[in-house]
């Protein structure tokens, strides 16, 4: 099986970092999640997926993570199926809760990726003090969970999935709880994030100004069965201030993507 | 010394009290109050010592009998301590079978149940039958009293880990001892330490229970529950009040350790843990 991917992934030797073909989830319980999923992103790409509440566009991000499969298709990330002990770490998850360690203070919760890894603990320092100093957290890595508001708590989130320096970032609606000016705030920061790290995103959500403020491809998404309806790329280059917002791109962007939504139910 | 008691209570609490004094004064002065009315209603009544013994002939029995409680009081305690190590041991040993997988929890839980609402009455002799009268008898006693706690509160601690926390794990190649120890084991804490914390107090009842029914005499191996049950037959009531408070002052004090004990574990990260101020 493994001999066959390799093959596969030879012949279709490209630039995307992530490949997915023909992918179709059907659950246990017979609901068809997503079908004939095709969907290529490459490296250095945001890639936002937006479409209405259960369109699978999570049950997709959850696949090219490795943490669910595909009924049907095939799923390359690097060449590699989703999940290979050799590329673990390279893509990272950022929940839409920031599911971190209440009993754990913030350092020891950015650790956590690291230490079930088995990196060597002597880089534990250098890529914690890292991570937590492109969210801006470096003076609370002291803090328990429980001392910090929503926003930070995902800041904290987003410096656990940073430490194992991925290349693929996989966010699942990570600021869908925030009230809009953390959202904004947060937002910035991701560009920020990105710009420095050089990281591919795909990110999940249905806020249309968020995915035309980070993407530069849009990928819209139907109801169940989610299937791809169009993919709009934005064409404003990066890095983008929070000027953008109020530009008049942003709003010809936003009302396009706005515009395919209304057809999606 | 409790006359003077009342007075301090009419203290306004404006004034500066120590805090500590705000915990302390309300339980003494109901207790003030509980002694008064214990008292008034055998003056008033006319009531037998034998039927309600009054609070000094409680405290008299408490000096007289002075060295039979203590030794009994120990033993009790020696008791309880086995019984809750059991307890805690085996109940989550058994949590973290139930907890391995649904197939087994279903298979084994419903007998976890019924054990638990069997009344301990009837399974009693069936103990005594197997292992006599004393030590062993009235800790297994305790032990069926007492486990049910622990299992059940650990099996639901193990078994309610979020979803996300364990993908997460799953995500960076966790292998089962690290999920245990840095996911399953301190999100079960909070859980387990609720079951200790029940099973603390009900370990000292199921050993008086356990002493009532398969104590043996002679030199205070009977336990306080030995003596409740030689003297309600012989109608010393002061004594059996005096054996009861003394149980009584065990458990609190059994509990409060194990209280103390969950408190520190989870005083950093736990909401019931934390004082909050608002």
């Amino acid at each position: 099986m493994t001999q066959t991917q390799t093959a596969d992934s030879r012949s279709s030797r490209n630039e995307a970092l992530v490949s997915v073909r023909g992918v179709d989830k059907q659950y246990a319980n017979g609901t068809l999640a997503i079908s004939g999923i095709d969907l290529e992103v490459n490296a250095g790409e945001f890639v936002s997926l937006v479409g209405p509440s259960g369109c699978g566009k999570s049950t997709l991000l959850r696949i090219i993570a490795g943490l669910g499969d595909a009924t049907t298709g095939t799923v390359l990330v690097d060449s590699k199926v989703p999940g290979d002990a050799q590329t673990r770490g390279q893509s990272s998850f950022v929940f839409q809760e920031a599911t971190l360690l209440p009993w754990r203070p913030v350092r020891q919760n950015v650790e956590l990726p690291l230490e079930l890894m088995n990196v060597p603990r002597i880089q534990w320092a250098e890529r914690v003090g890292d991570a937590l100093e492109m969210v801006g957290l470096s003076s609370f890595a002291g803090a328990y969970p429980r001392e910090l508001s929503g926003g930070m708590k995902m800041r904290v989130s987003i410096a656990r999935a940073l430490v194992t320096r991925p290349r693929l970032l996989l966010m699942d609606e990570p600021f869908g709880a925030l009230d809009e000016i953390t959202r904004q705030r947060l937002n910035d920061d991701l560009m920020r994030v990105k710009d420095l790290t050089g990281a591919t995103v795909i990110f999940v959500t249905h806020n249309v100004f968020e995915a035309v403020f980070l993407s530069s491809r849009i990928v819209v998404m139907s109801v169940r069965p989610g299937r791809i309806l169009e993919e709009i790329a934005v064409s404003t280059p990066y890095p983008r201030s929070s000027e953008y917002r109020v530009s008049q791109d942003f709003t010809r962007d936003a009302g396009a993507v706005m515009k395919l939504l209304a057809h999606t139910h | 010394m409790t006359e003077a008691k009342p007075a301090n209570i009419a203290v306004p609490r404006e004034v500066n009290t120590p805090p500590w004094l705000g915990h302390v004064l309300p339980p003494l002065a109901s207790f003030v109050l509980f002694v008064a009315v214990w008292q008034g209603i055998i003056v008033a009544a006319q009531l037998k010592p034998y039927v309600l013994p009054g609070p000094l002939a409680v405290i008299g029995a408490v000096i007289e009998h002075s060295s039979s409680l203590s030794e009994s009081a120990l033993f009790t305690f020696q008791a309880s301590f086995v019984a809750f190590l059991v307890v805690m041991v085996l109940g989550t040993v058994i949590a973290f079978v139930l907890a391995s997988s649904k197939f087994i929890e279903q298979a084994f839980y419903p007998y976890a149940v019924m054990l638990q609402s069997t009344p301990v009455i009837a399974i009693a002799p069936i103990i005594i039958i197997w292992f006599g009268f004393g030590f062993t008898s009235i800790v297994t006693i305790s032990v069926i009293i007492a486990i049910f706690a622990v299992v059940a509160n650990t099996t639901q601690g193990l078994i309610s880990v979020e979803n996300n926390l364990q993908n997460l794990f799953k995500l960076y190649g966790a292998n089962k001892p690290q999920t245990l120890l840095k996911l399953r084991l301190p999100f079960a804490l909070p859980f387990m330490v609720t079951g200790w914390r029940i099973a603390a107090a009900q370990v000292v009842i199921g050993v008086i229970v356990g002493e009532y029914m398969a104590g043996a005499g002679g030199g205070g191996m009977g336990g306080l529950g030995l003596i409740i049950a030689e003297t309600s037959a012989r109608l010393q009531t002061a004594y059996l009040f005096a054996a009861a408070l003394c149980a009584a002052l065990l458990g609190i004090g059994f509990f409060l350790v194990v209280n103390l004990f969950g408190h520190l574990l989870l005083k950093n990260w736990h909401e019931s843990a934390i004082q909050f101020e608002n």
